[in-house]
Order: C-alpha cells, then sequence, then structure tokens
C-alpha cells in the first residue's frame, strides 16, 4: 500500500515535470513577450536590453534550468503586467476556480448517478427516454453557448439567479450548473450502462432467489458494483471540469484562474501562464490521486501493488 | 443443522402442466422453451432434470420461482403448500424464494457478490427470512459454514469470494441456499464447473442434504453421470418438452424412449480405446420451427412415417414410468 | 522402433512472484512446473490429467512456444526445439496445432469460416489463392462440413460445427501432432460422441498424434491408451490408461479415479476425501509434493523426493509406498 502510494506520487511528480517543460517551451514559441513590454519605437539595444533582462536571450535549457531553480527556492517570476509575483496572483485566484470547479463537480456526480439509475430502472420507458436524450444533449452543446442561453433565461428573461461575477451568495449557481452539464452527461450515460449491466450478472440473479427485497438488491449490490467504473471516471472528470472552467470563467465572468490566464495569454505575461498551469495540474494530480486510493474502499478485489 | 424426520410419499412440490414461452432478443420470434411438463417433487427424494442445452431444462427450473426475463410468459400450475405459485403475488414470492424454495447456479465464481464479504452475504437471507440478529444470527451462520464442511467458519465468514476456490465458494452458495431449512432445493448445473474431485464430494454434500433435511432436490444436469451419483427419478427434456420420466434405475436400464436410449449409449462409458461412439444424427431442432409430430423424430433411427405425423402423447411404460412416443409399450 | 513425434524430458517452468524492487532476500518462485518427461508416439493419443492449477496449461503454453522453458528439453520428431533456428521453429509451430474447449470464443465472429480456415495458410505463404480455396474446400470435406459452409459466419454454426471448423483451421498446415485441451467439454452429449469419433477418424486418415487434456476422465479412457496424471507441477503417475485408472500406483491417482461419476446408478462409489487443502506451488512441500495431502504419508517421504518407478499397480508411480495402496 505505502509503495503503490510512493509510486503514485512518483509517476504524479513526473507528470507535473512534463506539463511544466511543455507549457515552458509553448509559451515561448508563441512570440516573444519583449515587444509587448517595450515602446513602439524602441532601438535595437532597448530590445535587447529587455531581453536580457529577462534571460530570454539565453538558450531554452538554460532558462528551463534557471526557471526550475527558482521554483524550488518559492520564485515562480513576477507578471509582467502587475508587477507582482505570478505566485500571488494565481494563488488569490485558486479559490474561486476550486470552488467553481468543485461545485459542478459535485453537481454532475451526484445528479449524474442518481438520473443515470433512475434510467436503468425505466429502461425503455419515458423516463429512459427523456434522461438519454438529455444526456445526448449535454455531451454535443457547447457549454459557452449553453452559458450564454443560461444567462439569457435565468438572468435576463426571469432574474432568478446572478449571472456574473462572484458577489452574491447565488452567483455560484448558474456557472456552476453550466460547467457540470457536460460530466453529468456523460456520468449518466456511465451509470445507465453500468446498471443495466450489474443487473443482468449472476450475483444478482441469485439474490432475487434468495427473496431479497428488490430495492436492497438495486440500492446494495447492484449500485455499489455500478459505482466501480463510474468511480474510475471522475478523477477524468474533474481535469474536464478544471480546464472546462476557463470558458465558463470568461462567459460568467468569475474571478478565477481561467481568466486570469486567459489575460496573461494575450499580454504575452508568461510566468503567470507557467504558474497558473503548474498550480491547477498540481491540483489535478493530487485529487486524482485521492480517488484513485479510495478504489480499495469500495472493491476489496483491489490491491494496491 | 439437526435431522428431521419426514415422510417420503409428502409431495413437496407439484409442477401441472408447465409451460414457458420466451421472447428471443434476436428476432422478437416467441419460443416455446417449455412445452407441457409436469412433474412431483417428493420430500428426500431427487428429481434430475437432464436434456443438452436449450431443452429448456434451465427455463423449467428457473420457472418453478418465476424468476424469468420479465418478457417471459408461463402457463400452467405450480402446487406447493396449498397455493399455486403461478398465480401468486411477486410480495408472496418474495416470501417464498430462499425461505421455502431456494436455488443453487451453475458458476460460482459469479454466484456471489464480489463486493461483499461472505458473512454479509449469508446474513441476509437469515435477516429478512427468519428474524435473526447479532449473537444468534453469528452463530447460525457459524453453523452454516461449518455444516458445508469448511474448516475455519469465522475466518471465512469475514473474507471476500475473490479469497476463495470455486469448489469452496459453491459450498458457501449451498450454504447460503440451505441457510433457512428450505423444502425444495433447485441446483442448476451446480458441479460443471468444478474440478472432479470437488465435483464428487459436492453432490454428495446435497445428496447428504436431501435425506438428512428432508429436502426435495432438484437437479438440472446435462451429465448422465450425475444423475446416476445422486438421482432417485429422471425427467429427460427435448425440445421443450419430456420425452421421458420415471425411477432413475428404469431410465438407465430399460429406457423407453429413443432419445434416452442414444444419450445414454453415446456417453463414453469409460470402456478404454473403444473404437466408435454410436451418435445421434443431426441438431437439435430451432424451437421456433419445431417439426410436426414428434420433435425427435427427424433424428430419430427407429423413426416411421407416423411419427413425423402425429404429436406425440405420454404413455404408461412401467410403474410411474412415462415416455412420450408411440412405440414405447410396457414390459 | 520409429522415433517419437513429440518427446519432452525434463519440462521446467518457474515464474518469479512479487515485485523485482521491493524484496528481501531470495524471491519465491511458482513451479508451475517441474521437471515432466512423456512421449508420444506416431498416430497415438496421450491423456495429460490433473486438476486446475496442476500444470497442464503450462504445458501446452510451452509445448506451443507461448512461454519459454526454464529447463527441459521439448524434441520433435528428434529435433530440438528450443534453440532451433526461424526456420525449423516456423515449421514446428506449423506441426504443432490445437483445439480449445470454447468453440464459441476461439473462433474470430467477424471472419468468413473460410478465411477463418485459411489464415494459417495465408500467413505461411506458400500457397496461391487458389490452391488455398482447394485446400479450404478439402478441409472442409474432411471435417464432415457441406461446401457451402465457407462463405459463412461461425455464429451461424452450432457449437458442434464450430468445433469441425476449428478442427478444420487446425488441421489446415498439415500438423502431425493436435494439442486437445477439453476439446468436447462445452459440446452436448449428442454431439460429443460426433467429434470424438471425428477426432478418432482423422487420427486414422491422417496418422495424427493427439495430446489430450480432459477433465472429463470416461472421454480420456475412450481415447487415450497411456495417460499421465499431474499433481502440483510434476507427474506423478503414467502408464497405460486401463492400468492407471483401474490398478493405480499412487495414492493421488486413486483419489482422483474415485471421484469419476460413472453413468450407472448402481455403481459402487466410494470417493476418496483428500484432506486439507491444495499447497502452493510457490512453495511446494519438501520430499513428496503429496505428502501433505495423502493417507499413506510417513516421515520419509518429507525427506525424500520419489522418483517415478514401477508401482504397485504396474504402472510408474513417483510414490514410496505404492505396496501400501491397497490400504486406502
Amino acid at each position: 500500500m505505502l509503495s503503490y502510494f510512493l509510486r503514485r506520487l512518483g509517476r504524479a511528480a513526473i507528470t507535473i515535470v512534463a506539463v511544466s517543460l511543455i507549457v515552458f517551451v509553448a509559451v515561448r514559441a508563441t512570440g516573444d513577450p519583449t515587444f509587448s513590454l517595450v515602446a513602439e519605437d524602441a532601438t535595437e539595444a532597448e530590445i535587447a536590453e529587455v531581453r536580457a533582462e529577462l534571460g530570454l536571450d539565453r538558450p531554452y535549457f538554460v532558462q528551463y534550468a534557471i526557471y526550475v531553480g527558482d521554483v524550488i527556492s518559492g520564485d515562480f517570476g513576477t507578471s509582467l503586467r502587475y508587477k507582482q509575483p505570478a505566485f500571488d496572483l494565481v494563488v488569490q485566484r485558486l479559490p474561486a476556480t476550486l470552488q467553481l470547479a468543485l461545485a459542478a463537480f459535485i453537481l454532475s456526480t451526484v445528479f449524474g448517478i442518481l438520473l443515470g439509475i433512475l434510467a436503468a430502472l425505466r429502461q425503455g420507458r419515458w423516463p429512459d427516454m427523456a434522461i438519454r436524450a438529455f444526456a445526448a444533449l449535454g455531451l454535443s452543446a457547447p457549454s459557452f453557448w449553453v452559458g450564454i442561453l443560461a444567462i439569457l433565461l435565468f438572468g435576463v428573461m426571469l432574474q432568478w439567479l446572478p449571472t456574473s461575477g462572484r458577489a452574491h451568495p447565488l452567483s455560484l449557481l448558474l456557472p456552476a450548473m453550466t460547467l457540470a452539464l457536460h460530466s453529468m452527461a456523460s456520468i449518466v450515460r456511465l451509470t445507465r450502462s453500468a446498471m443495466l449491466e450489474t443487473s443482468s450478472a449472476e450475483y444478482i440473479k441469485f439474490l432475487r432467489s434468495k427473496g431479497l427485497p428488490e430495492r436492497l438488491i438495486i440500492w446494495k449490490h447492484a449500485l455499489r458494483n455500478a459505482l466501480v467504473p463510474i468511480v474510475a471516471i471522475l478523477g477524468l472528470q474533474l481535469s474536464n471540469l478544471v480546464g472546462g472552467a476557463v470558458i465558463i470563467e470568461v462567459v460568467f465572468n468569475w474571478p478565477g484562474v481561467g481568466r486570469l490566464m486567459i489575460e496573461a495569454l494575450v499580454n504575452h505575461d508568461f510566468p503567470v501562464i507557467q504558474a497558473g498551469v503548474l498550480l491547477i495540474t498540481l491540483s489535478t494530480v493530487l485529487v486524482n490521486l485521492a480517488i484513485d486510493m479510495s478504489y480499495g474502499v469500495i472493491d476489496p478485489r483491489i490491491k494496491y501493488q | 443443522m439437526r435431522p428431521v424426520t419426514f415422510d417420503e410419499t409428502a409431495v413437496a412440490l407439484e409442477a401441472i402442466n408447465l409451460s414457458v414461452t420466451l421472447r428471443r432478443s434476436r428476432d422478437g420470434a416467441d419460443i416455446p422453451a417449455v412445452n407441457g411438463v409436469s412433474f412431483t417433487l417428493y420430500r428426500g427424494r431427487t428429481l434430475g432434470i437432464v436434456g443438452e442445452s436449450g431443452c429448456g431444462k434451465s427455463t423449467t427450473a428457473m420457472s418453478l420461482l418465476r424468476l424469468l426475463p420479465r418478457t417471459a410468459r408461463i402457463a400452467g400450475q405450480i402446487r406447493f403448500r396449498g397455493e399455486d405459485l403461478l398465480a401468486a403475488s411477486e410480495e408472496r414470492l418474495r416470501a417464498i424464494r430462499g425461505r421455502y424454495i431456494s436455488m443453487i447456479f451453475q458458476d460460482p465464481m459469479v454466484a456471489l457478490d464480489p463486493l461483499f464479504t461472505i458473512g454479509d452475504q449469508l446474513a441476509e437471507p437469515l435477516r429478512i427470512h427468519c428474524g435473526l440478529e447479532g449473537d444468534a444470527l453469528r452463530a447460525r451462520q457459524v453453523e452454516l459454514l461449518a455444516a458445508v464442511g469448511i474448516s475455519t467458519p469465522e475466518t471465512r465468514l469475514t473474507q471476500y469470494p475473490h479469497q476463495m476456490s470455486g469448489g469452496m465458494l459453491q459450498r458457501i452458495v449451498g450454504a447460503i441456499a440451505m441457510s433457512c431449512n428450505p423444502d425444495v432445493l433447485i441446483a442448476d448445473e451446480p458441479t460443471t464447473a468444478l474440478d472432479p474431485r470437488a465435483q464428487a464430494s459436492y453432490l454428495d454434500l446435497l445428496k447428504m442434504f436431501g435425506e438428512t433435511y428432508g429436502l426435495a432436490l432438484v437437479m438440472v444436469t446435462h451429465d448422465m453421470g450425475v444423475v446416476a451419483r445422486v438421482c432417485d427419478d429422471v425427467l429427460v427434456m427435448y425440445a421443450g418438452q419430456a420425452v421421458e420420466k420415471g425411477p432413475v434405475r428404469q431410465i438407465f436400464n430399460a429406457p423407453k424412449h429413443p432419445y434416452t436410449r442414444a444419450l445414454l449409449t453415446s456417453i463414453p462409458n469409460g470402456e478404454v480405446e473403444r473404437e466408435w461412439l454410436p451418435t445421434i444424427a443431426g441438431q437439435p431442432p430451432d424451437l421456433s420451427r419445431l417439426p410436426p409430430g414428434c420433435s425427435f423424430a427427424p433424428r430419430c433411427s427407429a423413426a416411421q412415417e407416423r411419427c413425423s405425423r402425429e404429436a406425440q402423447i405420454e404413455r404408461v411404460v412401467g410403474d410411474r414410468h412415462r415416455a412420450r412416443c408411440w412405440r414405447a409399450v410396457a414390459p | 522402433m520409429t522415433l517419437p513425434v513429440l518427446e519432452v524430458s525434463g519440462l521446467a517452468k518457474h515464474y518469479p512472484v512479487g515485485s523485482p524492487w521491493f524484496h528481501r532476500g531470495e524471491r519465491s518462485v511458482v513451479r508451475a512446473v517441474d521437471g515432466i518427461s512423456f512421449s508420444i508416439a506416431e498416430g497415438e493419443t496421450f491423456g495429460l490429467i490433473g486438476e486446475s492449477g496442476c500444470g497442464k496449461t503450462t504445458t501446452v503454453k510451452m509445448l506451443l512456444g507461448l512461454e519459454p522453458s526454464t529447463a527441459g528439453r521439448i524434441l520433435f520428431q528428434g529435433e530440438e526445439v528450443q534453440n532451433a533456428d526461424a526456420a525449423t521453429l516456423r515449421q514446428y509451430r506449423a506441426q504443432i496445432q490445437t483445439v480449445f474447449q470454447d468453440p464459441y470464443s476461439s473462433l474470430s465472429p467477424r471472419m468468413r469460416v473460410e478465411e477463418i480456415i485459411a489464415e494459417p495458410l495465408i500467413t505461411d505463404g506458400r500457397l496461391s489463392a487458389a490452391d488455398r480455396r482447394d485446400r479450404v474446400a478439402e478441409l472442409l470435406e474432411v471435417v464432415g462440413l457441406p461446401k457451402e459452409a465457407a462463405t459463412r459466419f461461425p455464429h451461424e454454426f452450432s457449437g458442434g460445427q464450430r468445433q469441425r471448423i476449428a478442427i478444420a483451421r487446425s488441421l489446415s498446415q498439415r500438423p502431425r501432432l493436435l494439442i486437445l485441451d477439453e476439446p468436447v467439454s462445452a459440446l452436448d452429449v449428442s454431439i460429443r460422441a460426433q467429434v470424438l469419433n471425428l477426432l478418432r477418424d482423422l487420427q486414422q486418415r491422417l496418422g495424427l498424434s493427439y495430446l489430450l487434456i480432459s477433465h472429463d476422465f470416461d472421454v480420456v479412457a475412450h481415447m487415450c491408451r497411456r495417460i499421465a496424471v499431474m499433481y502440483l507441477g510434476r507427474i506423478v503417475e503414467t502408464g497405460p490408461t486401463k492400468i492407471v485408472r483401474d490398478r493405480p500406483s499412487h495414492p493421488y491417482s486413486k483419489a482422483l479415479f474415485s471421484a469419476v461419476l460413472a453413468p450407472d446408478p448402481d455403481a459402487v462409489h466410494r470417493h476418496i476425501r483428500l484432506p486439507g487443502v491444495p499447497p502452493s506451488p510457490i512453495d511446494p512441500p519438501s520430499g513428496c509434493r503429496f505428502r501433505t495431502r495423502c493417507p499413506l504419508a510417513q516421515p520419509l517421504c518429507a525427506e525424500v523426493e520419489p522418483q517415478l518407478l514401477a508401482g504397485a499397480g504396474g504402472a510408474l508411480a513417483a510414490c514410496h509406498f505404492t505396496e501400501r495402496i491397497d490400504s486406502m
């Protein structure tokens, strides 16, 4: 168990290093930020000076080595735009993003599983048809479009919910629901098929022959078995949610890391991009690890080796 | 578990003119899987239902507890303790399943829920049907595991199915089926998935249960060796019909239906290097397109023109011995 | 005397267990097969019996070259197989084919019967397309299927017919030896006889040798003149089927055959129960591996491993106390 945990931790570290390297190269390959910092009529010498100041005149691998050294000592660089430590900027925005992603995660998991079970229990009848149609819609509709539609419906027409910012306690509701939709749809589908599969298993037949009430067979045995594949994709869903949050934050003007990153991208503010991606990767990897470690609680056949 | 005194002529269950129609998922065709089958189960006796795949033997067994797919239609009567199970409510059936009539399935590796302990799964019927809790429940669990020959019951109760061998799991399935002292135990190919030695000892265990606790045992099997070992009476099925039934010795020593005869001679009988085995020509029929007359006629080496013309009825061919063939006669 | 088709001597397969990184001291090994020897003559059927986990499957994998052996030799028609060059190895693999238990899963559902049968020939690449078609037609006839079967798919056939297709495929490269792994266990009783007769007929017509692996002792007795009984990776008894079955010399064979369910309600059963559970092949018992469950075991059995010698019944048995077999 411990050795499994340590090995998973090692693998998580490799993931983080790989992501940081890709982002590091990508931001530099998409354009030189020096030009957005100097005056339009700057001379070659001035440009070279700024570039040297930022360390951009050295080879990539030297730059990366310096960057890694800095990160280890806690220095994530300084934002080119705000002239503040990039780490602080990201950390200030992180709670908002995590709150949004987590709310969407809980919404999609709880409702996804419940609707999936309902569809499986009413297989072929109208609740099943309706839920499957809803899931198909949720999977195919782009989230920015759903977001705009939701703003129009609940914010503008019905005026039930706030549509922008994070000030009101109910502000979270619309962006979280919009973000949850896609992931909920895939959980609905998976739950439905997993429930149908377990309900035709031999042990379910044996349970019926024991005279167990149907509710016990469904909620105790079939559901727990169906949860095994569902838990396996929850980690993936969470990563998707964090990624999807970027767009939702822009649509709903949610002050999270996503919006910060979009701004940073536009401004070539590469220290902020690097710090943001690194911290988001770190949180996703850790949550994934926690989910993987929880398999054993559900399925006794899993041994951590 | 205390031995029970019982009367061997006491009827435990009676199936009268049982017919089952199943919907085939491939093409939605209605399949007459079981067609007018009648039999009686007696306390302490074992009835073997034999036949090849698709003959309706498992469907017959499952219909006794009405554990069939939703699309299945059952007709006839199943008389049990003065009521007709086919007319009983779903709720009433649940009170009977696992309490008075229980089942053992073919593959022990998939018969138990992999995510729950043996103890948990053994406790379920004891709680629901017998209302046992706490120490009494635990004592009964240990007693049951010991009764099926499991040596360290306390440890096994806390273990999961994947930690045990197939032979041991099938014993546990047997313990669950026996937990509420049922009247009838239906075993559907219970030893097919086991090693030969595990098979022999499991059959001995079931036989012992039947004789000691006055259980009426139904043994669904394709294996004539299993029938010879445990059964008192035999029902031979072909294409959804009972083609022959009677006491085991009469079936083996004086089979009256050509299908039973062919079945018995076509198995390797342990003779070393016998050259050729007698075979039954052709394949079992498609149940959705049964031939007119006797269903076995197209494969029967003794078939005559009359066989494919008229449907066969059961004829008395001996004491409690019936065969569905007009050429079968009493000795 | 002619050369045996297959000769196996001292064949062994040990699997290391546990993580290669986190271990203390010596790593343990699973002794799945631990030094077995047997030979199969031209046109002979040799039976290998034993319970799950005795090493039958591993033996088959080694014979097919799917698993490298840890020790021992496999001679095919007198030629060493394991260290052979690629060409010899390819030829060997063509000459030894298998028929598996389940005809439902061993045939690819998306291929037509002719493609299934011709597949080994296509890989082989020596026959032209026209010759391959002829060969498929010939093989279908050999296994008793109509010519029209060629263009149909496996799901259109019954279990017995599928097993015929599997047999036709195994014959396509004109093998010398077929490994029959529970060839009729999944088939219905009335179909079993047909397939067993077909196998016997093919053997006589083509001079094939068979290695038969089965749980069904009646099928084994019907097909094989000689058998070997395996327990925990070793052969404990081998000899003519009739002798091993009717007068076993090894206590394990005796227990095994006592479990046979004769299709006769008047047969006398004296099922010999073995105490305890099968030991793990990771650390097999010292001396005789069967001693932990053997009713005849003595202190000597823990110290000295018995070798295969003429036993009380007449077959070769690995037991120190074979003369006491009748006391079981």
